[in-house]
């Protein structure tokens, strides 16, 4: 590659097999992950506010952690001065519908600052918010890690495991009352789900639903994940209810662990298992007089017909 | 209706990337975006090994991901098939780069040159300021297809209204016309001809068709 090609690395272009995009990097992941986290943690705000519990750190916090997500995707578009045209492709393109949604939730929260009431609608917009987020990968016919309708499950639990561990991690810290119980519950379940859906997400593409070496980089995390993201929040959590005197502590680091495990997960998933489709031909030509021949898919697993 | 398309006969392709050189002529890209690019497969186990050549670019998508996904509305279909990038409203934030199944957009951040710093004479003429920061891909030579219709020309077969490719294509591998019409050279190669397309299973129509047996075979 030459050092101008290096120095702009979206002109990349790689051989035959699928090889990894680079159109988008950190900066678009920190897009789901503030995205995810800040939306998460919201929801749960709001699901306090039915509590009768109410916290402007809390709803600051999460809208900041949304905005962010934003302010690092807006640092990777080529023309940064038009980034209001982003609101004109709502009739297709699920990136218009989350600025649309976005639109929607600043306001809302901000107010909600104002008006505690308004707390309790503020999971809405950020439940879609997050639901654009999950699309919007979805909707990415080139990358087969992406593409997955199993992506929708997975970018949703997490959301709500990060959220939830964004809420377990600052709840005690501006919460009068302490953190509700209902807070663990909620992780837990998010964890289970994420996890559940892990596995089966993780089983689709080592089957051949992604290229060989997207599915070498869920293998590897997949161990580091499943342990260090999901199981280890859990015992933190079972810790916290087996003892008391050290379940603020242990809910804390249950959350920590939970949120930073779905961090991972998306930069995994938005930079490094985000290998392109590559290209495949259906038949060799048959040339001159000789006979055609057998298609070529490289860099994929060859799956027997009756499994695709 | 009228619906531009190609065939690239794979048994006539000799893979000597005089297509891309044209296309680079004619777009006047930058070192290392080629719209039309041709691949070079080894295919089989030794000892029944063959060598494939495969011309690939943006493939006119009949349900183009790339249209799908962009937040702008940059990228748009035409009545006639042709998907295309409007320059002055695309953001750059390459989402349509990823949608595509086959890599065939590009973005190019700054300005670059096939010498480095400089730009030759006809680099620096040809220059479009437009194309920096947003998606840019084969416009099936909209250009020459738009000015041939207004001139009674008919693409596919006078070559001032032909892409640039088609027209340098030296063992006619590559075709272009009108998939509707029933008597135009791609409906013909596409009636006498075994064909396939790249990734079909994905849902895109894609309108590059690869030739690769006559019927009688």
């Amino acid at each position: 590659m030459s050092e101008q090609e290096e120095a702009q690395p979206q002109m990349r272009h790689l051989g035959l097999a699928p090889w990894l995009q680079t159109a988008w990097d950190l900066r678009a992941a920190g897009n789901f992950i503030g995205g995810g986290s800040g939306t998460g943690l919201l929801i749960l705000t709001s699901a306090a506010a039915y509590y009768g519990i109410y916290s402007r750190v809390l709803l600051l916090a999460g809208l900041a952690l949304v905005g962010l997500g934003l302010f690092s995707v807006f640092l990777e578009i080529g023309r940064p001065l038009r980034a209001m045209n982003v609101l004109f492709g709502g009739k297709r393109s699920w990136m218009t519908r989350e600025a649309m949604v976005a639109g929607v939730l600043f306001p809302l929260g901000a107010a909600a600052l104002v008006y505690p009431d308004l707390v309790k609608v503020v999971w809405i917009p950020a439940a879609a918010y997050l639901y654009c987020q999950a699309r919007i990968l979805e909707a990415t016919k080139g990358i087969p890690t992406w593409r997955s309708p199993l992506i929708l499950p997975l970018i949703l639990s997490t959301g709500i495991a990060e959220g939830a561990g964004a809420f377990l991690l600052l709840g005690p810290l501006v919460l009068e009352a302490g953190i509700p119980e209902w807070g663990g519950a909620v992780l837990i379940s998010a964890l289970a789900a994420r996890v559940f859906v892990w596995m089966f997400y993780r089983r689709r593409m080592v089957d051949g639903g992604a290229p060989v070496a997207a599915a070498a980089v869920l293998i590897a995390f997949s161990g580091p994940f499943t342990i260090g993201g999901n199981v280890m929040p859990i015992v933190f959590l079972v810790l916290a209810g087996l003892q008391p005197d050290m379940a603020v502590a242990a809910l804390a680091a249950a959350g920590l662990i939970a949120m930073l495990g779905g961090w991972a997960l998306k930069i995994t998933i938005v930079t490094k298992a985000a290998h392109n489709q590559g290209f495949a031909i259906d038949h060799s030509p048959a040339r001159g007089s000789g006979e055609s021949g057998v298609g070529f898919k490289p860099g994929w697993r060859e799956v027997p017909k009756d499994k695709t | 209706m009228t619906k531009w398309a190609m065939t690239a006969d794979l048994g006539r392709c000799v893979g000597c990337q005089t297509c891309t050189t044209a296309c680079r002529h004619a777009n006047n890209t930058p070192p290392g975006v080629q719209y039309r690019k041709v691949l070079d497969m080894e295919v089989g186990e030794f000892p029944d090994v063959r060598r494939v050549f495969v011309p690939v670019g943006c493939m006119h998508c009949d349900e183009p991901p790339c249209r799908d996904v962009c937040p702008t509305t940059a990228t748009t279909k035409r009545a006639d098939g042709m998907v295309m990038i409007d320059y002055d409203i695309c953001i750059g934030c390459g989402y349509c780069i990823l949608a595509c199944p086959y890599q065939a957009r590009y973005k190019v951040t700054k300005p670059t040159f096939a010498f480095k710093g400089e730009a030759t004479a006809n680099e620096a003429q040809r220059f479009d300021e437009r194309l920096l920061g947003v998606a840019q891909k084969c416009t099936f030579c909209v250009d020459r297809v738009d000015y041939g219709l207004a001139n009674g020309l008919t693409p596919g077969v006078d070559p001032e209204a032909t892409p640039a490719c088609v027209n340098a294509c030296l063992a006619k591998a590559l075709t272009f016309g009108d998939l509707d019409d029933p008597n135009s050279n791609v409906r013909k190669l596409l009636d006498k001809n075994k064909s396939f397309r790249m990734h079909e299973e994905l849902g895109t129509g894609p309108n590059i068709h690869y030739l690769w047996e006559t019927e009688d075979k």
